[in-house]
């Protein structure tokens, strides 16, 4: 049998192709085959997991990174797997890849709500009271003493332990 | 049994339960994918010590998931005390669970500690209030993986923030029947929560029961997240009642038959499928809430719904049952559990 594409050498590749529902199957020479499958013959590339392609998306469109956390190890590529970070620190040794994907899952957000009693030495601290001292002074215009003065304790208790 | 079959809050015949759960992580070890066996033993030990010197909450008291057998491990998945992830795990993981059975705190789960309490009815504010206290005891004992932009640090990205999830549990015959069900799941879906059924696969919920809960727990605190679905759930409620009232002036004979005759297979049969059980529960539950049939409670209906399921079915056999022998023994229990209260 003579290859289909250029009906000058013998055909000893065999394509199976599905195309729009039906089968085709197409014979070349080596040379075609070669010329084709980089052409046309490119697998689909599909992402079953919605949570693993908006994580995954990355992978295809750079160059492997090479991230990793110096404190639990973990790699980035890791992560991508899995969903999962290693420890409190991979967030701040992946931060150039994570921060965009955390933007997408969350909008272009930052944390709202409460703050544990001892804070972990990653917080601003600074950064904190004067976010508290705006909140305070908001709470006495509107006149709630109650949740002012808890505002008041929390940040007499910041500036204690800076 | 469960606290929340004894318990009734406020619409507690759709709302059958409020759940808020937090994910935190200590500062000081691996999260669990990198977690060795020695940081798992060093976290259960670290957290029997802090709930040990508890007193509040001192009846809670530590499930070694470890160490149990597996019909013991889901019949606790069952209801709702551990997670399905927890109940699977291999490594060392537990989980204090208080007398009540409404507030649990995992231990080695996706993160070192979920803590959750669960009440009936529509009442996120007291289950937050209840975890919040909790999680502030804990807080004052060691120190939580935070950070002032990302806030709770979890293992997947997807819990930062307040790193919660509220949810409460609904059940919605009348909007299933006339399939409004689907624009009201589209309709959350915008603003932000995630309306799923339960108790069956992919998005067809058995016995009409869904969850409604938060999506995004970065960038609003924990009153507003709790406000929202609060606000949600009792629009779905009213749009539910509406629903149900309209439905029975269409056709009252009709609509009766059914809720009777499902009645009728729950009292009578001798052979009931978890599937067919859900149904046949949606049923009675309606016609309960509707007051069409008296003299049944709803916890009775809420006990059902836990005890139909098939771990916790075998651990009130005592043994391992075939699928044949559980349907047969669920049968059973529903008649007993019904002919208590004496229906007439």
């Amino acid at each position: 049998m003579l290859c289909q594409n250029c009906q000058q050498r013998a055909a000893n590749v065999h394509f199976t192709q599905i195309k729009n529902n039906s089968k085709v199957d197409i014979y070349l020479c080596e040379k075609c085959a070669q010329e084709m499958s980089q052409a046309e013959f490119v697998a689909p590339f599909g992402f079953n997991d919605l949570i693993n392609g908006l994580f995954g998306s990355q992978i295809k469109q750079e160059i492997p990174v090479d991230l990793k956390c110096s404190n639990c190890g973990m790699e980035y590529g890791e992560f991508l797997e899995t969903s999962r970070v290693g420890c409190a620190q991979c967030y701040k040794a992946f931060g150039p890849k994570l921060d965009p994907i955390i933007k997408r899952l969350h909008g272009n957000a930052e944390h709202r709500g409460k703050v544990p009693t001892r804070v972990s030495s990653n917080l601003n601290i600074p950064k904190e009271i004067e976010k508290l001292k705006k909140l305070l002074s908001e709470s006495i215009q509107r006149e709630e003493y109650e949740e002012a003065a808890k505002i008041r304790d929390r940040i007499r208790s910041l500036e204690v332990s800076e | 049994m469960s606290g929340l079959q004894v318990e009734k809050g406020p619409e507690y015949d759709i709302a059958v339960t409020s759940r808020v759960r937090l994910a935190r992580n200590f500062a000081d070890l691996p999260f669990s994918a990198k977690m060795s066996a020695k940081h798992q033993d060093e976290l259960v030990k670290r957290m029997k010590e802090i709930i040990s010197s508890n007193l509040d909450y001192g009846k809670l008291m530590y499930a070694d998931i470890t160490s149990m057998h597996n019909i013991d491990r889901i019949s606790l998945m069952e209801r709702h005390l551990i997670s399905p992830d927890l109940a699977e795990s291999k490594g060392n993981s537990g989980a204090f669970v208080n007398e009540t059975e409404n507030v649990s705190i995992m231990v080695n789960e996706e993160d070192h500690i979920r803590l959750q309490a669960l009440f009936s009815g529509v009442q996120l504010e007291k289950a937050y209030k209840v975890c919040d206290e909790i999680d502030t005891f804990i807080s004052d004992k060691a120190d939580y993986a935070f950070d002032d932009k990302y806030g709770y640090l979890t293992s997947c990205p997807t819990n930062l923030g307040t790193a919660m999830r509220a949810s409460v549990m609904l059940h919605l015959p009348a909007l299933v029947m006339t399939g409004y069900i689907k624009s009201i799941l589209e309709s959350c879906n915008k603003v932000g929560v995630t309306v799923r059924g339960i108790y069956g696969e992919n998005s067809e919920a058995v016995g009409d029961m869904f969850q409604v809960s938060n999506q995004i727990s970065l960038g609003r605190n924990e009153e507003e997240t709790i406000a929202s679905i609060d606000g949600i759930c009792k629009q779905i409620i009213d749009r539910e009642k509406a629903l149900r009232f309209q439905l029975y002036k269409q056709d009252v004979y009709r609509f009766e038959d059914k809720i009777f005759r499902s009645l009728g297979l729950l009292l009578n049969a001798r052979i009931i499928s978890t599937q067919e059980c859900f149904k046949l529960l949606s049923d009675v539950r309606l016609g309960v809430s509707m007051g069409i049939i008296k003299d049944i409670d709803i916890g009775i209906l809420n006990e059902i719904l836990v005890l139909s399921q098939p771990a916790t079915l075998q651990k009130i056999a005592g043994k391992q049952l075939r699928e044949d022998e559980r349907d047969i023994k669920r049968a059973e229990q529903i008649r007993a559990k019904i002919q208590n209260t004496e229906v007439k």
